[in-house]
């Protein structure tokens, strides 16, 4: 269960601070996949990050009592003057994975081959995704996090992206924020619509997209 | 391309952040050790003449002020020769002023590892100051050797009383890790504060000790030099391993309670930054 209680969120600008987030409360509980619907600079991406640790609010407390993975496919934590595999090994050792068990499991299925032993600052953005896609893929974690997508890369290789995250979303719940009801539809059993800086949660998608859509029009 | 159930289990189940202490103290541990290997990497390169380096920059030192110290033809204030008391007085303060260093950039230089949750200021800092201690010893005891080696400096001028260069080099490492600790939390209420660490570092670099003993300065200038924390580190440390040096004028509790209020300092500004959200991207 992920506990978020008044979450404030203000970044500084050039005219004074923008407020982002403005008193957002909302239970996740274990079990249940949510969507946040929001339109572009809602704030999602924000409070996604938030709920998964990334960043801290400005005000608030969000209690976790699930591991929780980083945005999918997220690579913005890669150290570019280390290679693919020693900031694989940095991630096994903080979460206390097995090294060698997500190696095999990242190299094979990142298809990175000998480019793991690389710095990732001559990688492409297609390959630091797949790196960062594998990784959370690798570990175990109860609560999937989605901004938008699952995986970026060529269409061979978000096929299987699609696939495996089948496979490992049977015991885990997935949070996702998307501007899209096709997705939401698709992954989660509850949604919420991020509006003004505010979450408000619906007991059906469908009554939650009727509601974003209203808003935004 | 794969077949149905072409995937392996994903191995690695990670455990949730169960707020109980001992899990907590594991997971810093665990962070930590990541960060020291990681800082390892990022800080000497895949070269080896990043390692070198941590040995040419004192030795730099050494020599230079060994030629200028030979050429006025300056007596240095203890019984020992010119290198034992140099480098007693050039690798703890260089210690000191690269640990302040380090502190002070441990947040900005690793935001993209504050991403992870799990990853703290305060598990950044200490994994630079362990790494650097590490470094320290090592360093040290490659120059003892090398100074056997070249100028016959027998081992024996580095110690007299093993235990008090042991606290001494503790208290050394203590100190280095609060004034840590404190430079990492100014630096993100006080951006300006390395470079005017930079500038207030040349005269300390004077003023510590180096050159001279407390014991040798006269009584004014000496209750002067005394307000300086790192003179007192720099006098145990010599007064433990000094052969023939005694002195009595450096205050073992004025090191640690200094350091002490530092750490106290840099934690409660820690703690009030995390309290007001403040965010390290805006600098």
């Amino acid at each position: 269960m992920i506990e978020v209680i008044n979450i404030e969120k203000t970044y500084p600008g050039k005219q004074g601070r923008i407020h982002v987030l403005r008193g957002v409360n909302a239970i996740f509980p274990r079990g249940e996949s949510i969507g946040i619907l929001g339109q572009n600079g809602a704030g999602k991406s924000t409070l996604l990050r938030i709920l998964c640790g990334s960043e801290k609010p400005t005000f608030g407390e969000v209690r976790r009592h699930v591991a929780c993975s980083w945005p999918l496919g997220f690579s913005g934590s890669f150290a570019g003057s280390l290679t693919g595999a020693e900031n694989l090994r940095f991630v096994c050792r903080i979460y206390g994975a097995d090294i060698g068990e997500v190696t095999d499991f990242v190299t094979g299925f990142s298809e990175l081959g000998p480019s793991m032993h690389e710095p990732v600052k001559t990688y492409s953005t297609g390959m630091r995704s797949r790196l960062a896609f594998a990784l959370s893929m690798a570990i175990r974690f109860q609560v999937y996090v989605i901004d938008e997508a699952l995986a970026s890369g060529d269409v061979a290789f978000q096929r299987k992206a699609i696939k495996i995250f089948e496979e490992r979303r049977a015991g885990s719940d997935v949070i996702m924020v998307s501007h899209a009801i096709e997705m939401v539809k698709q992954y989660c059993t509850k949604a919420g619509v991020l509006n003004g800086g505010k979450l408000t949660m619906y007991d059906t998608i469908d009554e939650a997209n009727e509601n974003y859509l209203r808003a935004i029009s | 391309m794969s077949s149905d159930s072409a995937f392996p289990a994903a191995p690695a189940p990670a455990a949730p952040a169960s707020p109980t202490l001992g899990n907590n103290v594991a997971v810093m541990w665990r962070v930590v050790f990541a960060l020291m290997i990681r800082e390892s990497r990022t800080r000497y390169g895949s070269s080896d003449l990043g390692y070198l380096w941590a040995i040419i920059d004192p030795l730099i030192q050494l020599l230079v002020f060994w030629i200028i110290f030979t050429v006025l033809q300056r007596v240095i204030p203890v019984p020992a020769s010119m290198p034992v008391f140099l480098m007693t007085g050039i690798m703890p303060y260089f210690f000191w002023r690269s640990c302040v260093g380090r502190g002070a950039s441990a947040a900005t230089s690793n935001l993209q590892l504050l991403t992870y949750p799990q990853v703290k200021v305060l598990d950044v800092v200490i994994a630079r100051v362990v790494l650097d201690a590490a470094s320290f010893v090592i360093v040290t005891v490659i120059f003892v050797i090398g100074l056997r080696f070249f100028t016959g400096e027998p081992f024996t001028s580095w110690v007299r009383v093993p235990i008090l260069l042991a606290t001494g080099i503790m208290a050394l490492f203590y100190f280095s890790f609060c004034s840590a600790v404190f430079s990492s939390s100014l630096t993100r209420i006080w951006p300006l504060w390395p470079q005017v660490f930079g500038y207030a570092s040349r005269p300390l670099y004077f003023a510590s000790g180096i050159f001279f003993t407390l014991q040798s300065l006269p009584t004014g200038f000496r209750a002067l030099a005394a307000i300086i924390p790192m003179a007192h580190v720099l006098e145990w440390i010599r007064t433990g391993a000094i052969p023939g040096f005694i002195s009595t004028s450096y205050n073992p509790s004025y090191v640690i309670w200094f350091g002490s209020i530092l750490f106290v300092f840099g934690m409660v500004l820690e703690w009030f930054l995390r309290l007001i959200g403040h965010s390290d991207e805006s600098g």
